[in-house]
């Protein structure tokens, strides 16, 4: 009954939204959604499992991977399903909001989650950015010089944001300090946090349709 | 919808209460209805209340339930076969999906335990390189591979016992040696200078023998030195 709905926690209206029943004509588009949640849950897993063997300095990181596919036990698997799923993740959430933007979905009530849904693709982007940089290897140097050329081209704040994210006036170290950090610890979080809200606003809105 | 309400033994009902139906009254009819160990779902329309029912065996027991005073039409919403059906392929599919999860929850389970585990080699030196194609080699055979960018042949000279050699020739260093096994040298094909497995120059013109590089064997493991 719709008299408990309002005070139910997160997994609780989660579970709810798992079991409801999904109108017959849009039953695939649903998948979408649910891929991006699930791909996030392996995506969170499988980087905190890489962070145990990760070293995130110029000279070690490289090595560790390396050290990672060729020694660890099922490293292969946890790097690939990492590396994988991050790419499946992009294209699922570019589908998605390809799908809410279609279908005018974006209208009526649902303006949050299509801001949250962009701002979420956007730090997907970034999380895919500075996952590729932490291999430090040839492709990462390659890829990282372009990047930080591209901002710096971008007018007036460019050549500061290139300096911050550089850490310094060349890439080096720092660059890769700061790209391990925004990876590991400030996109994911924030990722989280948007996410979180996200899904809040849908049970919200679900509960508020069935009251 | 098919039959009188009455005849049928459907398993699933749709009542239809009068809009006075107070909020209350629905939680407490959906409580009710629950404790019996049937699954209620409310919803309000414009005009009245609906009350679906999956459980009953009867519209007389569904009756039994609601308050005498309400006048509440109840009919069938499926047939007994119909609602059997369905419920066993939802049931199905449930099982089908848990199982699956199950599946893939045991199957990721024993990599990732795997993957806690401290791996043997737990040297991570970054300043020495594991080479694998050098762990294979049999005695006498020599393997090329790059270290900084470098060119550097990988050779096994005893049953425990390898070199790390420079693979540019010295004489002329855009020249990368090959490895004769017969001879066991390093043939330049540009001059026809020739090294022995040590890097000891056997052949003009070259005349500075090649640089080594330290190997270390650890746990059957090849490293070379990165550094020279």
């Amino acid at each position: 009954m719709s008299g408990t709905t309002r005070e139910e926690g997160l997994l609780r209206a989660l579970g709810r939204a798992l079991r409801a029943p999904v109108p017959p004509e849009r039953k695939g588009w649903f998948a979408f959604g649910w891929s991006c949640l699930a791909l996030l849950l392996v995506l969170g897993t499988t980087g905190a499992l890489l962070s145990i063997y990760y070293l995130p300095a110029p000279g070690a990181a490289s090595e560790s991977v390396r050290f990672l596919m060729r020694e660890v036990a099922w490293g292969w698997l946890v790097r690939g399903l990492h590396r994988w799923g991050s790419t499946l993740l992009l294209v699922f959430a570019t589908l998605q909001l390809l799908r809410v933007f279609l279908a005018g979905r974006y209208r009526g009530g649902r303006a949050g989650n299509w801001v949250l849904g962009v701002l979420l693709l956007l730090l997907s982007v970034g999380l895919a950015f500075t996952g590729e940089l932490l291999a430090w290897d040839a492709r990462s140097s390659a890829l990282a010089a372009a990047a930080l050329s591209g901002t710096e081209s971008i007018p007036i704040v460019g050549p500061a944001l290139a300096h911050w994210m550089r850490g310094g006036a060349e890439i080096g170290t720092a660059t890769l300090a700061r790209a391990h950090a925004a990876h590991a610890l400030i996109l994911p979080w924030l990722a989280f946090l948007l996410l979180a809200l996200n899904l809040w606003l849908l049970a919200r809105r679900r509960a508020r349709r069935e009251a | 919808m098919r039959a009188d309400p009455g005849e049928v033994a459907a398993s699933a009902w749709i009542a239809v209460l009068p809009r006075e139906a107070s909020e209350e009254l629905l939680a407490r009819l959906g409580e009710d209805l629950r404790q019996r160990g049937w699954a209620a779902d409310a919803s309000r329309g414009e005009e009245q209340a609906i009350l679906a029912v999956e459980g009953p065996r009867d519209a007389a027991a569904l009756r039994a339930v609601l308050p005498g005073d309400l006048e509440a039409d109840v009919f069938p919403l499926l047939e007994a076969a119909e609602y059997r059906r369905l419920r066993q392929r939802r049931r199905f599919l449930s099982a089908l999906v848990a199982g699956l999860s199950l599946l893939i929850a045991v199957g990721l389970a024993w990599p990732l335990v795997g993957f806690l585990e401290p791996p043997p080699r737990t040297i991570l030196a970054p300043d020495w390189m594991h080479v694998p194609a050098a762990d294979r080699l049999q005695v006498g055979e020599a393997v090329r591979t790059q270290v900084r960018g470098k060119s550097i042949w990988v050779v096994r000279l005893a049953a425990a016992r390898w070199h790390a050699l420079s693979a540019a020739c010295t004489y002329f260093d855009e020249c990368l040696l090959e490895w004769d096994r017969e001879r066991r040298e390093f043939l330049c094909p540009c001059h026809g200078c020739a090294f022995d497995a040590h890097g000891n120059v056997v052949h003009a013109p070259a005349s500075i023998p090649l640089v080594a590089r330290e190997v270390e064997l650890r746990e059957g493991a090849v490293f070379v030195r990165r550094a020279l």
